[in-house]
Parts: structure tokens; sequence; C-alpha cells
């Protein structure tokens, strides 16, 4: 049968990837190792398939669609913006059990928006391309996104909600299969918005702090009026870390960095949560 | 005044090559093509990306659009011309 296997949380910040090597400053660097952490972390779990949940940045869906939350059952490719050394082409996705979630969830009260031929921006296919397709074991990415970047956004507990669906969808599914779910965003930023650059470390350290401790409802607790006033609206992203959190229940973790800086828009927050039974 | 409609003017322009050629070549005429009235296809036309986003354009979009289109193509101007007007 399936398992989660575990959980983590990253950003996807382009600035890391546009960075080129002979700029690298001690914090890149410490940026890219906690990217390499997480991939040698998922090869450790020997990992089959990654569900990543990402935010799309209204570029691929339009004021004429916005779903709340879509799952990717078919064709992806990706990451469709352009940084040095990442391939764009093909992403390979576990189909059978793309599809069972999103039937799984109609069966049980969760209407996925579907996608049958999907390109993901750098929200996927940075933690795709970076973490997850090195390890040769992982056969597939399930490609996930949530109304965490374009309003109207789905709740904070609609978020966690479908983490929940993703996880009894995979413990239904029949066949052996060892799943990690990756909440992928960043944490204090304003996108387009007259502050951007700024970030609001205490904001990051807490929100870190939750998905260490396992405690879901204290970040569900906060008001989107709060989230944009501490961590500006790219914050709204921790949803995606909610869901995360919702396929690990209960779960706690351990951080593996927090970095800030001029060189990037975002506080970047890096964590695995680890299953209860022996992750 | 649709915020929904200039969400898709700017959408077209952020993620539409041809839109982009249209807008750079007249976009007097380009934005005639959409059912705007002439304030909010001014705003448009002049980069006023503080004006769009207090008639509730998401900053995302707003940024894309400049990013994308305005000659310049630099953030550092994009958020001088929104702290400019704040």
């Amino acid at each position: 049968m399936g398992r989660i296997v575990g959980g983590f949380i990253m950003p996807h910040e382009p600035g890391v990837f546009y960075m080129p090597a002979e700029r690298w400053t001690d914090g890149q660097r410490r940026v890219m190792s906690a990217y390499a952490h997480i991939r040698a972390e998922i090869d450790r779990l020997q990992a089959t398939t990654a569900i990543v949940v990402g935010a799309d940045h209204y570029v691929l869906f339009g004021p004429g669609c916005l779903p709340s939350f879509l799952v990717g059952i078919g064709e992806v490719s990706g990451p469709y913006e352009r940084f040095p050394g990442l391939e764009q082409g093909r992403i390979p996705n576990n189909v059978p059990l793309a599809t069972h979630i999103a039937q799984y969830g109609r069966d049980h009260g969760f209407d996925w928006a579907v996608s049958k031929v999907l390109r993901v921006d750098h929200s996927i296919g940075v933690p795709a391309r970076v973490c997850v397709l090195p390890n040769p074991q992982v056969t597939g990415v399930i490609p996930v996104y949530l109304a965490s970047g374009v309003a109207p956004f789905i709740g904070m507990k609609r978020a966690y909600q479908v983490g929940g669906m993703i996880r009894d969808a995979v413990h239904a599914w029949p066949h052996d299969e060892r799943v990690v779910v990756i909440g992928s965003g960043g944490i204090s930023h304003w996108v387009g918005m007259a502050q951007m650059g700024q970030v609001n470390p205490d904001f990051d350290r807490s929100i870190i702090d939750c998905v260490v401790r396992g405690d879901a409802q204290a970040m569900m607790a906060l008001s989107d009026e709060y989230v944009l006033e501490q961590g500006g609206n790219g914050a709204f992203e921790i949803r995606n870390f909610l869901c995360m959190m919702g396929a690990l229940p209960g779960c706690t973790g351990a951080q593996i960095a927090y970095e800030h800086g001029d060189e990037w828009v975002t506080g970047l927050g890096f964590a695995q949560v680890f299953d209860k039974d022996g992750s | 005044m649709s915020t929904f409609l200039l969400e898709q003017v700017l959408h077209d322009l952020s993620t539409r090559r041809e839109a982009r050629k249209a807008f750079a070549h007249d976009p007097v005429a380009f934005l005639a093509g959409y059912p705007l009235e002439p304030a909010q296809a001014d705003l448009i036309a002049r980069f006023d990306v503080a004006a769009l986003q207090k008639h509730g354009v998401s900053p995302l979009l707003t940024y894309g659009f400049w990013m994308m289109n305005e000659p310049g193509r630099s953030r550092a101007q994009y958020l001088a011309r929104l702290r400019q007007a704040s």
C-alpha cells in the first residue's frame, strides 16, 4: 500500500537560481546546502513519488479560471522559467497515483480541478528539479497547486484538509509507494508591493516553529489580515506548508536552515517533518 | 470600473508575447481591443502601477506587467514608482 514517509518545506525563490556561482555569498551556500540536504533525505527515505504543493503566481492560471486546488494527472513539464543549469523539459508524473488522488478526492468531498497537460512554474519546478528528480528511485512528481498566490485564496483550514485527503488517498492506494510531500513557498515576502525586498524574520521563525512542532492549529489560527501585515502577500504560500502538514498530521520535525538577506526577496525556510512510523 | 477586466489585460500582457508586441507597437490600439473605460486604459498605457493596485489589481500582475512591458524592465524603477505614490 501507499505510505507517506516524510514531508518538507522549502522556498522556490528565483533569485537563488539566477545567482551565478562566482557571486555566491555564505548565505547562498547555506541555502544550496539546505536543498542538497533535502535531496539526500529524499534518497535516504527511499521515496518513490513526491507530491509537490505549490502556488501559481498569476501566470499559469488567469482571471478566466482560478482553481482552488488542482492536481496534475497527466503530462507535466517545466519550470517554464529559464534558470541556469535547470532543465525545462518533461517531468515524470506518477499518473496512476495522481489520477487516484483526484478520484479519491471527488469520492470524499474534494472536487479537485485537474490538469491533463501542465507546464509548471518555479514553485513546483524548483523542488522537482533540485531536490526530487536527482534521486533515481523517484519515478514520479505529482504537482498540486493551491490558491495560495492569487486571491481568492483557499482557506487555511481547507489547505490542511486537502493534505489530509492526500494522506487518505495515498493510504488507500493498493500498490507499494513511498511518498514524500513538499510544501513549496517563501515565508515573508511582499511580491510586487511597495515593501518588496523586506522580510520579517520573527514572523518567519514563528512559521517554521509551527512546522517543526507539528502545530497546524496555531498556523490555521492566523488571520489573512495578520499574515498580510506581518508577512506580506507572498506569505499566503504558508498554505502550501499546511497542506504538507495535513498529510503528516501531528508529526514533528526539524529546521534545516533559515536565511534572509539582500540577495533574495523572501525569508527562506527549510524544514523536514518526520513520519511517526519511523522516518 | 472592473478590476477583473484590468487583471485580464495585465495577464495577457504578462503571458502572451503577441500581446506585448502589439502593446509596444501601439498601446492605444491594443487597449481598444478590450471593453475598458478610457481612464482604465490610461492607467495601463501610463504604467501607473500604483493606481492599478489601488483599484484592486493583484501586485503579482502589476509587477509582471512592468517587468515584461515597461521599457526599462527595472525592479528598482518599479518600486520607485510605487513608493512615489504612497
